[in-house]
């Protein structure tokens, strides 16, 4: 049995119709119920349904063999597991983005405002920073003047220009990964090479 | 002595003791402070920098060892021999955690001329130790001296990034940092390193085949040597090989090895050849492998404790009740005494 996490929402929708397309498939994940747990018993495979954000730490704990969760949300939970895919999914990036007019001249400790403290302490790592470590709706922050900048993920931009606010810079691009359990991998090598190799080509 | 009233953990530390000491290994124990200059001198061969520190009643400032290996390479030109075990504490932030714990460690150090017997005995100890955590384990070997001689030729000031993708079998992202920084004539080689995955002969031969790893043969053909010999005296099926166990610090230069037990997340054993570690200390005509078990993950697994005691009424006088106790014990029974009301 390989059990596969898949982040709720979006792209766990996206996700499951792939593994539907290879054959896969638990009728009760189309039903619409409140099950957090479903099976394909013929084909030995279980999908979990998991916030996104703790896709990662549940295969890390080992307690799936494989997950999907977008790269965003595996560096921010520092986890020592297996990327075994890009799966080209939820594509977007990771920017710098501040209010139109606002330069940063670099001379000056900046305060930065983000869901995502690992990522920018990576990024601004020989700067004296301040980071606001904020839940949602980060775009607010340098229009109250809670922060000079934000580190934010940018889909379309169209949010962005609703505020005023500019992308600066791009840090990296982002898309839905295919994680695996270092432990895991160890006893299930052959079936989630097979899986994996299944997802490549479907 | 019986010791099933033992938790698992206790009894797994009892049986990998007897094992190194018939194996010719010598009980090494130690205090638990190092100084903290110590570390601060050989950061380079720490996972993590971040050590418990106090002052010391002199005035130094003493830390809380996060590792015994470097205590013992340090002491190794006084103690007067080359095959060591501990059980000890250490104390350290595991990776991917955001605070100290103690960690229980047992495990073996092999310091001297280090020949194919000697290797093969440690990773036997290695496979033998798994099988006593528990009977589903794997052991996943690497070499880490292929790979240092890959990224040195690469001539990057920093090779953090790319160790990070190869730790992750992360081709896709190490494929697209290579190109960023011109080097993506290296991006096959690393292609096979990731795919490298599975039977350890196998893996060997199919690299003997590799031109490109045509120079590394000295390495591949002593590799093959150790697969042959331990497919006769291990459960093989449970061994692998891959590239994708290796650290970024620079204590190991030569195998490494990873062991995991089945129901338990993080690895078990971990170990390999660290003839950096003591060439730094000054230790430079010797080679030394070794490997520790993480006692504490036992915990994790369930409990194999089994208490069967007597219930004994005490319906003696207390002369008459401690004397009928002492019988007990001497012919080897678990008892307890209990009240005529209880």
């Amino acid at each position: 049995m390989i059990d596969i996490a898949l982040p709720k929402g979006r792209l766990g929708d996206k996700v499951y119709a792939k593994f539907k397309s290879m054959g896969y498939s638990a009728d009760e994940f189309e039903q619409n119920t409140r099950k957090l747990v479903f099976e394909d018993k013929e084909k030995g495979v279980r999908f979990f349904l998991i916030k996104p954000s703790d896709v990662a730490t549940y295969v890390a704990r080992g307690v799936a063999d494989i997950g999907v969760v977008g790269k965003d949300s595996l560096i921010e939970a520092e986890v020592d597991v297996y990327e075994l895919l890009d799966l080209e999914m939820g594509k977007c990036s990771m920017c710098v983005c501040s209010l139109e007019g606002f330069v940063d001249d670099g001379k000056k400790p900046i305060t930065i405002a983000t869901k995502y403290p690992n990522v920018t302490k990576e990024y601004y790592k020989n700067r004296d920073i301040d980071i606001v470590k904020l839940n949602g709706s980060i775009e607010l922050a340098p229009i109250l003047g809670l922060s000079h900048v934000i580190v934010d993920i940018v889909e379309t931009g169209s949010t962005l220009k609703e505020n005023n606010l500019k992308v600066d810079t791009k840090i990296m691009d982002l898309s839905a990964r295919v994680i695996a359990s270092k432990s895991r991998y160890s006893f299930n090598k052959e079936e989630i090479d097979t899986l994996i190799r299944r997802m490549q080509i479907d | 002595m019986d010791i099933n009233f033992l938790n698992r953990k206790s009894k797994v530390a009892l049986k990998l003791e007897d094992l190194f000491s018939r194996f010719g290994f010598d009980k090494y124990t130690m205090n638990r402070f190092e100084t903290y200059a110590f570390y601060l001198e050989n950061e380079k061969f720490l996972a993590d920098s971040r050590v418990i520190t106090l002052q010391g009643a002199g005035g130094k400032i003493l830390a809380l060892k996060p590792d015994v290996t470097m205590s013992i390479v340090k002491n190794y030109n006084m103690l007067g021999m080359n095959k060591i075990y501990y059980n000890e504490p250490i104390f350290k932030v595991p990776h991917g955690e955001n605070e100290f714990r103690e960690i229980h460690q047992i495990g073996i150090e092999y310091i001297g001329e280090l020949d194919t017997y000697q290797t093969v005995e440690v990773l036997n100890l290695a496979v033998k130790s798994l099988k006593m955590i528990g009977e589903d384990y794997r052991l996943c070997i690497s070499q880490v001296g292929i790979i240092r001689k890959i990224l040195h030729k690469l001539e990057l000031s920093s090779v953090e990034t790319i160790i990070k993708y190869l730790r992750q079998k992360n081709i896709h992202d190490l494929s697209a940092y290579l190109e960023k920084i011109g080097k993506q004539s290296y991006i096959k080689i690393f292609e096979i390193l990731i795919s490298i995955n599975g039977d350890f002969k196998t893996s060997i031969n199919q690299l003997l085949e590799e031109d490109l790893f045509k120079e590394y043969n000295t390495y591949l053909e002593e590799l093959y040597n150790i697969a042959q010999i331990l497919e006769e005296v291990v459960d093989y099926k449970k061994i692998s090989f891959d590239f994708n166990h290796i650290s970024s610090t620079e204590y190991y230069n030569d195998l490494i090895f990873t062991g995991y037990v089945k129901g338990i997340s993080t690895p078990i054993l971990s170990g390999g050849r660290y003839d950096n570690l003591l060439y730094k200390m000054d230790i430079k005509d010797k080679s030394a492998l070794g490997f520790a078990v993480n006692l504490s993950e036992i915990n994790k697994l369930e409990d194999t404790r089994a208490v069967l005691r007597k219930k004994i009424v005490n319906d003696k006088s207390p002369l008459e009740m401690i004397q009928e106790a002492n019988r007990l014990f001497e012919a080897g029974e678990s008892f307890v005494v209990i009240r005529k009301d209880e």
